[in-house]
């Protein structure tokens, strides 16, 4: 289900009085999201549902585990039961591939003598099994889901010749629609748990509720336990200043999504899809457009999760922060796609080694995170190549001690630096967004070679860019160089009126400059 | 009392401020994307679908101007009410369609119906054209409005359109389903909405609203799509179940396979009834039209084969030829319905089908002088129609 279509609104008409009848009663209310969150997801395809219900419940065992609390009988009984019955359930309602119970139950067979193992490993090594349990589970459903038909295909020239080359055996395997967000939050939970950073509760309904919270479910933010948790284990109050603002968030997002990024992805679409005979200006606003296609598209949707989240009585971490004003790579990424950096951080980064270790090693553990951060994006080598420019620029400008030395400066020396690292910086990352985009290297050097050449620079060309993105540039602008005008949570709250006028320009731009053909959101392939 | 005096205060700026709101969303409407404002005034008839209000005057309001709609008392647009034998020597044709056909966004001389009569009366042919059309018909309503109305007007040629939404609109009014048999009536009636117009008719906020209100027009137009998406959603979902009402017995396994065989079905059916009360069938295409020189043929969303055995009138490739030109066939400014370009040249090539149509021979007049004279001039505009898309 997107949040910029009508069933989504057919949803919440349903769901938001059911709510509110239950936001009073912690397991009902809970329940219903659970459900709630279910229907959201299956809507697209009901039988993945099985996918978040394995997830859950090696997780739900898996954390408690992890973090040396004992577990008990009916703590498993109780994750298998509620896999059997979203297996049975889902598979229902798909009405197709009965197959799926068998092989859940077969499954749920090897998941029992697995855990028994596990159980009987000495004390001080059953936590570590925990994890692993989580790891093998959660990273294998992502290896089977994202990675095998790209794994062979690419190794097809070595075992090719058992098949004669025959490529047509390889599946085409669906990739199930944020699979990548709720593995990677179900992950960081159990790590955190191992870690003694997060207490896991043994209430199953509260950690499934938040497990498969819809509004960050398919494209995040890719929540920390610590943070999103304890709100599953308490009840929310819900005040009017919080729907309204809640509501005014999500329709900027909603704004963004639809009047920004559908709009430039016409423009974007045009340049990638049909290079030939292209202009360089129209290469060049190609490019920008997708740049700002796909910020105003995943920052939309953030904000739409986090708008939604809080009209909820929820909060969500910021995923994004005015990150086309960064000055350094580095800087970049602490503020595009946050939980996701933070995530690369906190549970990849620093267990290889961070910035322990010398330039060299640092330099190494920012490449080989920012390439693996690169397929998280997608199971294709121009996303390695994406990650691993970024983690090149950010190894080279650590090994020149660039943020510090830039920090150092001082006066109009200072200026004149930053404004140079800027351009380095978002030259780097429209290249990248070039690499993103293609649909091949050989689609990308297209791009690259075309947006070089001097023709077609005229207005008309990047009218649309401008039209579009101009206006967000300038706000973000302006919010850049005001701190006052930022929303903090310590801050004055902004005032319901604010928000109400907020609203109401988000609705008159949506009204009135909405693409006449709504894209699905770009991440939901991640 | 002051508790009183605070919740009276709060609710009279809550009302101001959703006033405000309105107005400001309802001006940003006109400013930056005026919309139609389309009120489609149907009501229930005693065969159990949709209708035009009888003897009902009323406007549409576009960018390009009002539109009037005069609804005489059988139904149809026309300015005066027929009887139903027609006069001697005057050949009958009755339109049958949705919003295209019944001529949204321009006025009645216009419209397809008229254009499609005066390019016949130009070839010299005496015809009466009769629009029975309806906004968000499809074949199945067209049909029953056929056999229960249109064949007490004697037509000699019935002319019904075949439009991409008639896949969707004829399943999900479930007046027919598909058996083992063949085609069989469903539901005895499919009137959507109509109870609630007719409630909300007398009321004057209602008709307001709907009649100048920009925001109201655009909230209610993309309502009614969500709405009918979300049906055609579990429909299809319905469907899928193999004892479904649709499709059942047909082996057809998915259900666009199903709308498609249930379209087929009432086409054939269609054409048996008209062919059978003597007259001629003809089918006009609407083209898909999703962007400004972008034509998509609605034939083929059936097959090929099926075709063959209709007099189709597909016009996608000339007005994609002439869109390619920079000509508009399509309101884009308003909701894509034909232009008076459009109604021109689509009646013009079906008046091309119909001249030599064995149906229609016998109204071939012998005209005066004078008469030839304007024919003349008028075979001319018809001559232009057709031009212009080369």
């Amino acid at each position: 289900m997107l949040f910029n279509s009508g069933v989504f609104f057919v949803f919440l008409l349903v769901f938001a009085p059911l709510y509110m009848l239950s936001r009073r009663d912690l397991t009902a209310r809970n329940v219903l999201l659970i459900l709630s969150s279910y229907v959201f997801y299956g809507w697209w395809d009901w039988r993945f549902l099985v996918l978040v219900a394995v997830s859950t419940s090696v997780d739900y065992v898996a954390a408690l585990g992890a973090s040396g609390k004992d577990v008990r009988r009916v703590d498993i009984a109780k994750s298998g039961a509620f896999l059997l019955a979203v297996t049975v359930a889902s598979v229902l309602l798909a009405r197709r591939d009965l197959w799926i119970i068998g092989g859940v139950l077969a499954a749920l067979g090897v998941y029992a003598a697995i855990i028994a193992g596990v159980v009987r490993l000495p004390a001080d090594r059953q936590r570590k099994g925990w994890l692993m349990l989580s790891l093998v589970t959660n990273l294998g459903i992502l290896a089977i889901f994202k990675y095998l038909t790209f794994f062979l295909k690419t190794t097809e020239p070595i075992w090719g010749g058992l098949t004669g080359h025959r490529q047509d055996w390889i599946p085409l395997i669906l990739l199930p629609v944020g699979l990548s967000f709720y593995t990677f939050q179900a992950i960081g939970r159990t790590i955190d748990s191992y870690r003694g950073a997060f207490d896991p509760q043994r209430s199953l309904v509260n950690y499934a509720a938040y497990h498969a919270f819809f509004p960050q479910l398919v494209a995040g933010p890719i929540e920390r336990a610590a943070h999103l948790m304890p709100q599953f284990e308490r009840l929310l109050p819900i005040s009017g200043r919080m729907l309204l603002s809640g509501t005014s968030l999500f329709l900027f997002g909603l704004m963004k999504k639809m009047v920004v990024a559908d709009n430039l992805a016409v423009v974007a679409d045009g340049v990638f899809n049909h290079p030939a005979g292209q202009t360089g200006g129209a290469f060049v606003a190609g490019v920008l457009a997708f740049s700002f296609q796909i910020y105003c598209d995943f920052s939309g949707y953030s904000d739409m999760a986090r708008g939604l989240a809080r009209c909820l009585g929820f909060d969500l971490m910021v995923n994004f922060s005015r990150p086309y004003f960064a000055t350094t790579p580095s800087r970049f990424w602490r503020r595009w796609h946050i939980s996701l950096s933070t995530w690369l951080r906190d549970y990849l980064y620093i267990p290889l080694g961070g910035g322990r270790g010398g330039k060299w090693n640092t330099a190494r553990n920012l490449l080989v995170t920012m390439v693996l951060g690169g397929l998280w994006h997608g199971a294709a080598w121009t996303f390695v190549a994406w990650g691993a420019l970024h983690g090149a620029a950010q190894a080279l400008l650590r090994l020149l001690d660039w943020d510090r030395r830039l920090e150092a400066l001082r006066g109009a020396v200072r200026a004149g630096a930053q404004a140079g690292s800027y351009l380095l910086t978002m030259l780097v990352v429209v290249v990248g967004w070039i690499l993103f985009r293609a649909s091949s290297f050989g689609n990308a050097l297209e791009v690259m070679r075309g947006s070089l050449a001097p023709t077609g620079y005229d207005g008309a060309t990047f009218a649309p860019v401008l039209l579009y993105a101009g206006p967000l540039l300038l706000f973000e602008a302006a919010v850049e160089l005001w701190p006052r005008l930022r929303a903090s949570p310590h801050g004055k709250p902004a005032s319901l009126l604010l928000h109400y006028q907020a609203a109401l320009i988000s609705v008159g731009l949506i009204l009135c400059f909405a693409a006449e053909a709504p894209k699905q959101f770009i991440y939901f392939d991640f | 009392m002051g508790r009183v005096m605070t919740w009276l205060r709060r609710g009279l700026c809550g009302a101001g401020l959703l006033a405000f709101g309105l107005v400001f969303l309802e001006l940003c409407l006109r400013l930056g994307n005026p919309q139609v404002i389309e009120p489609r005034n149907t009501t229930g008839t005693p065969w159990g679908v949709r209708g035009n209000m009888p003897g009902l005057t009323y406007y549409h309001q576009t960018p390009f101007g009002p539109i009037r709609f005069r609804i005489n008392h059988q139904g149809m647009r026309a300015d005066y009410d027929y009887p139903e034998a027609p006069a001697p020597g005057v050949c009958r044709i009755e339109v049958y369609g949705d919003s295209f056909l019944m001529g949204y966004e321009v006025q009645e001389p216009d419209t397809f119906a008229q254009q499609l009569g005066a390019a016949l009366k130009a070839r010299g042919l005496d015809v009466e054209v009769l629009n029975l059309s309806v906004s968000g018909f499809g074949q199945a309503e067209m049909l029953l409005t056929y056999e229960a109305q249109g064949r007490r007007f004697h037509p000699s040629v019935v002319v019904a359109s075949w439009h991409y939404t008639d896949l969707d609109d004829n399943p999900r009014s479930q007046l027919f389903k598909l058996t083992r048999e063949g085609l069989a009536r469903n539901q005895p009636t499919y009137m959507p909405s109509v109870d609630l117009q007719r409630g909300l008719s007398g009321n004057r906020l209602y008709t307001w609203l709907s009649e100048n209100s920009q925001l109201w027009s655009y909230g209610r137009e993309h309502l009614g799509y969500q709405v009918r998406k979300l049906l055609a959603a579990v429909r299809k979902g319905d469907a899928a179940e193999p004892d479904a009402a649709v499709g059942e017995g047909t082996g057809q396994g998915a259900p666009d396979s199903q709308a498609k065989a249930l379209s087929q079905a009432l086409l054939t059916e269609f054409d048996g009834k008209v062919r059978g009360d003597g007259a001629a069938f003809v089918v006009v295409a609407i083209p898909k039209h999703p962007s400004r020189d972008v034509y998509e043929p609605a034939s083929e969303l059936l097959p090929a084969p099926f075709w063959s055995k209709f007099d189709l009138v597909e016009p996608t490739p000339m007005l994609k030829k002439a869109a390619s030109g920079g000509k508009v066939f399509n309101d884009r400014g308003g909701a894509m319905h034909f232009t008076p370009r459009g109604n021109r040249l689509v009646a013009a090539l079906t008046a091309e089908h119909l001249v030599t149509s064995p149906a229609l021979q016998r109204c071939r007049a012998l005209p005066s002088a004078g008469a030839r004279q304007a024919r003349l001039e008028r075979g001319f505009a018809v001559g232009h129609a057709l031009n212009e898309a080369d």
